[in-house]
């Protein structure tokens, strides 16, 4: 095979093409906002934000057009739009749950995460079995993403996420940076220490559901975690991780859906697989020039 | 050497006020209950008392971190709610992440934050501010280091750094001195003897009493309550230690000397 009919030739297929481009913005929200997950130690809570989205998104799937539809659902006419306003109210509000149980000590923040996570992912579940055959064919897209079917909307949405998310993050970088370094600072500089940790938490819930029909629930936790930890070995300022994971995380997901492609699999599992091979080059190339230089 | 009696009536205004301050019981945080006290311009208190007294709590009211349920507080003379004046905070060493992405000047220009105002990236000016700062504390030839790279000492020393850039002259330093050698405490204290010459007022929770008792002209003595305040001769006595300390101090009188042992477990 020839580089040629590896890269250049699948480019024939418009969703072959709207699938790399699909990778490539998936890739610059969650690198980005994968940074400050990491540094923040906020992996469970991403995990869990990404599976409490579902039962949004199953309203939104279900009660959106037809006979049961809600009013205030059918009033969105694109159906791609609904299930992200669906699911980002779904996660904002476990968001906002997890927040309030936690505040004042009344719960470990784990234990908050862990019960409002599986209620809600179980939420979901339930509500999509009320239509047989959504549950049957709908719900895998939705858990592993469904990179190759991604409409024009979705694109749309993903596009306008990208701007709105890394803008937000280069306006309010120096502010995140200190609230994510030390929140006694940010309180003794008088920083809206809380408005800034809830901004936070809703890029990452802006993030997960705008990147839902690239990669799906159950794996969206590594296109934010693993970029972010393997530039982390690269480097050691913020900004410069989190262009880093930016670019790994786009890289890795365009060379996920040639794997795909080329090797038959579901795009968003090699997506996983190729950032997790490159997470674990460089662990090996970072711990292996740490013992030659104390050596 | 200055106190509040040597400095002259135009100075009266203080550096820090604090009039009634209480706050209530938060699990993971002490009570502390009506804590009054002031520090006089350029002046250095140690404040002590045991593990649980509440020291970290009167910094982390002080900052705001955590809300007043009653009480004052001012930074010369302006009301802590209202003015802009900022305390210059250097936090518990344990409570901050050290394989974070940042430099030692990513950490110093943290300070700054708030100067440089919200959409706007740091200055010139800015860039200036830190490398005195540094300069300050000796780290400047270290700027562009990951934090986690540097001895305990030192990593101490840039967290004073990154309070002198937020341009303020009042330090809360919460257990500065805790887990360093002794070398890293020497120079830890030959910058806090700097910053004092230059006019700078700081209060400093400390677990080492030796330290507190030789080192600085003023102890407060704190276990929910201020217990007592004032020169370390007057400071540590039996009376007080035992109010402070209960059962965890141990008097023992001999030929008209007393000798105290403190039994006091390291946080």
């Amino acid at each position: 095979m020839t580089l040629e009919e590896i890269f250049i030739a699948p480019l024939q297929y418009e969703f072959m093409r709207e699938a790399i481009f699909a990778a490539i913005l998936a890739g610059l929200t969650s690198g980005v906002v994968g940074a400050f997950v990491v540094v923040r130690g906020m992996s469970f809570f991403g995990d869990a934000l990404a599976h409490s989205i579902l039962p949004g998104v199953a309203i939104a799937y279900i009660y959106g057009t037809g006979a049961s539809a809600l009013p205030i659902l059918s009033s969105i006419a694109n159906e791609d739009v609904r299930l992200f306003i669906g699911g980002l109210s779904a996660g904002i509000f476990s968001a906002v749950l997890i927040n309030w149980l936690t505040q004042k000590n009344r719960l470990k923040e784990d234990t908050a995460i862990g019960i409002i996570f599986v209620a809600m992912f179980a939420l979901g579940i339930a509500i999509i079995s009320t239509d047989p055959r959504a549950y049957q064919r709908d719900l895998t897209h939705i858990l592993f993403g469904d990179i190759f079917g991604i409409t024009e909307s979705d694109l749309w949405i993903m596009i306008i996420s990208t701007v709105v998310v890394i803008g937000t993050i280069i306006l309010f970088f120096k502010e995140l940076l200190v609230v994510s370094f030390d929140s006694g600072l940010a309180h003794a500089l008088k920083l809206p220490s809380g408005g800034l940790q809830l901004l936070l938490l809703i890029l990452v819930a802006v993030t997960i559901v705008a990147n839902l029909q690239a990669v799906g629930v159950v794996l969206m936790l590594a296109m934010l975690i693993t970029p972010a930890a393997t530039a982390q070995l690269m480097t050691h300022r913020l900004h410069t991780m989190a262009m880093l994971s930016a670019l790994i995380a786009s890289i890795c997901g365009v060379l996920g859906i040639y794997v795909a492609w080329h090797l038959h699999i579901a795009a968003a599992p090699a997506i996983v697989l190729v950032v997790t091979t490159l997470f674990a080059i460089t662990f090996g190339i970072t711990a292996f020039r740490k013992r030659v230089w104390h050596h | 050497m200055t106190s509040i009696a040597q400095l002259p009536y135009s100075n009266a205004i203080h550096a820090l006020t604090v009039e009634n301050l209480s706050v209530g019981y938060r699990s993971g945080e002490s009570a502390i209950s009506d804590i009054s006290f002031q520090l006089g311009v350029g002046e250095r208190v140690a404040l002590i008392g045991p593990n649980g007294a509440g020291k970290s709590t009167l910094f982390k009211a002080l900052v705001g971190m955590i809300p007043h349920q009653t009480g004052y507080v001012s930074i010369h003379g302006e009301d802590c709610r209202t003015s802009h004046k900022l305390f210059g905070y250097v936090p518990q060493q344990e409570t901050i992440d050290w394989s974070f992405p940042a430099t030692v000047e990513d950490v110093v220009m943290m300070g700054r934050v708030k100067k440089i105002g919200w959409f706007k990236m740091p200055s010139k000016h800015d860039r200036q501010i830190v490398h005195m700062a540094l300069d300050q504390v000796g780290m400047r030839e270290f700027a562009k280091r990951q934090i986690g790279q540097l001895s305990g000492g030192q990593k101490r020393r840039v967290f004073i750094a990154r309070a002198l850039a937020q341009e303020t002259d009042v330090l809360l330093l919460d257990e500065p001195f805790n887990g360093v050698d002794v070398g890293a405490e020497a120079e830890i204290l030959a910058t806090l003897d700097a910053l004092q010459a230059n006019g700078i007022t700081m209060l400093i929770a400390t677990h080492d009493l030796a330290l507190a008792s030789t080192r600085f002209d003023r102890v407060l003595v704190v276990n929910c309550h201020l217990i007592a305040d004032g020169a370390p001769q007057d400071v540590f006595v039996p009376d007080i230690l035992r109010r402070a300390y209960g059962n965890r101090v141990g008097i023992f009188e001999h030929n008209g000397q007393s000798t105290m042992v403190l039994e006091e477990p390291i946080a």
